[in-house]
């Protein structure tokens, strides 16, 4: 069977499994309601409201009048992960609260976004080699959406973090992406 | 998403041996570790950049530098390594404080992203976007 023989019988078979907003890949109008979608889900990012360490002092300056991540829709910092779609891992993570940040990733709701603050969440920071309590990077618990430097970061590159993660959702598409597992297989 | 990469964090929960139990070995080890700490014997660096240089065939130039890797997403910003430096390689110059990635290896900054980086009369107000396009991937 030639490669575009395959390719029509896995689109015929994706169209018969699949629901319905996923039967007809991309056109004008699922491309167009994906743009509306994305605006809409980038401007209302609601980070979870949690810090374990000093980089949770930075998130809080970040939150505070003079930085203001409420010009970003983000500044309704959730105190519960059912509502919160953004988990800035802010701080170190040691072994005792890696089990408590996993679960509470796992009880977020999708869309979920991780972002790592500060290189004791990257890698383990200062306490790479020694530190035997530290989890060396939270990226081996959850996976991580974007990585910010610093130690901790200033407010500007939370920020940045915080910006990327918004293109990061207008980039993705929430109706037509359904098709395209099933297609690269 | 990326692939999940699970680790058992409740399995570091292990039954302890009897030297573990009477305590007293370990506090000696970390009096050691202390003692070395005061010193002078232990190595406090961070190691937060790996730089070595190989030998070279070419009569002009003595040694080349072989890897060197710069990791941002380790780096505290503490300034150790550029007082450390013998050539002065490394400089914190660029006044770039806002840096994200999306992956882990885009922080990992080698000679050739370093390499690339216009001097800084050329980049002009914005050095961040410059840095931004070789650490988005």
């Amino acid at each position: 069977m030639s490669k575009t023989q395959t390719e029509i019988k896995i689109r015929e078979k994706a169209e018969q499994t699949l629901p319905l907003e996923g039967r007809h890949g991309n056109n004008v109008i699922i491309t167009s309601v994906d743009k509306v979608l994305s605006w809409a889900r980038q401007s209302s990012v609601w980070p979870m409201s949690f810090g374990l360490a000093c980089c949770a002092i930075e998130m809080m300056a970040t939150a505070a009048g003079r930085f203001d991540i409420d010009r970003f829709g983000m500044g309704v910092m959730r105190a519960s992960p059912r509502q919160s779609d953004l988990m800035i891992v802010a701080g170190t993570v040691t072994m005792k609260m890696a089990l408590r940040v996993k679960k509470l990733y796992e009880q977020m709701p999708e869309p979920k976004y991780v972002l790592s603050m500060g290189s004791c969440a990257t890698c383990g920071g200062p306490y790479w080699k020694h530190g035997y309590h530290v989890l060396k990077g939270v990226d081996q618990i959850v996976p991580v959406d974007v990585y910010v430097a610093g130690c901790p970061p200033r407010p500007e590159a939370l920020l940045e973090g915080l910006m990327m993660i918004q293109e990061k959702i207008k980039r993705e598409e929430m109706l037509g992406k359904k098709l395209a597992p099933v297609m690269a297989a | 998403m990326g692939t999940v990469r699970v680790i058992n964090v409740s399995e570091r929960r292990r039954v302890l041996t009897f030297w573990e139990k009477i305590y007293l070995p370990e506090i000696w080890r970390g009096l050691v570790l202390t003692a070395r700490h005061f010193s002078g014997m232990s190595n406090g660096m961070r190691f937060v950049s790996a730089i070595a240089a190989e030998e070279v065939d070419d009569p002009n130039i003595e040694k080349r530098p072989k890897v060197f890797d710069i990791d941002i997403g380790r780096c505290v910003f503490c300034g150790f390594c550029v007082e450390a430096c013998p050539e002065d390689a490394i400089r914190m110059d660029t006044g770039i404080t806002e840096i994200g990635a999306l992956s882990r290896e885009g922080m990992v900054l080698n000679i050739d992203t370093l390499l690339s980086l216009p001097p800084k009369s050329e980049r002009g107000d914005k050095p961040v976007d410059f840095l931004q396009q070789q650490l988005v991937q």
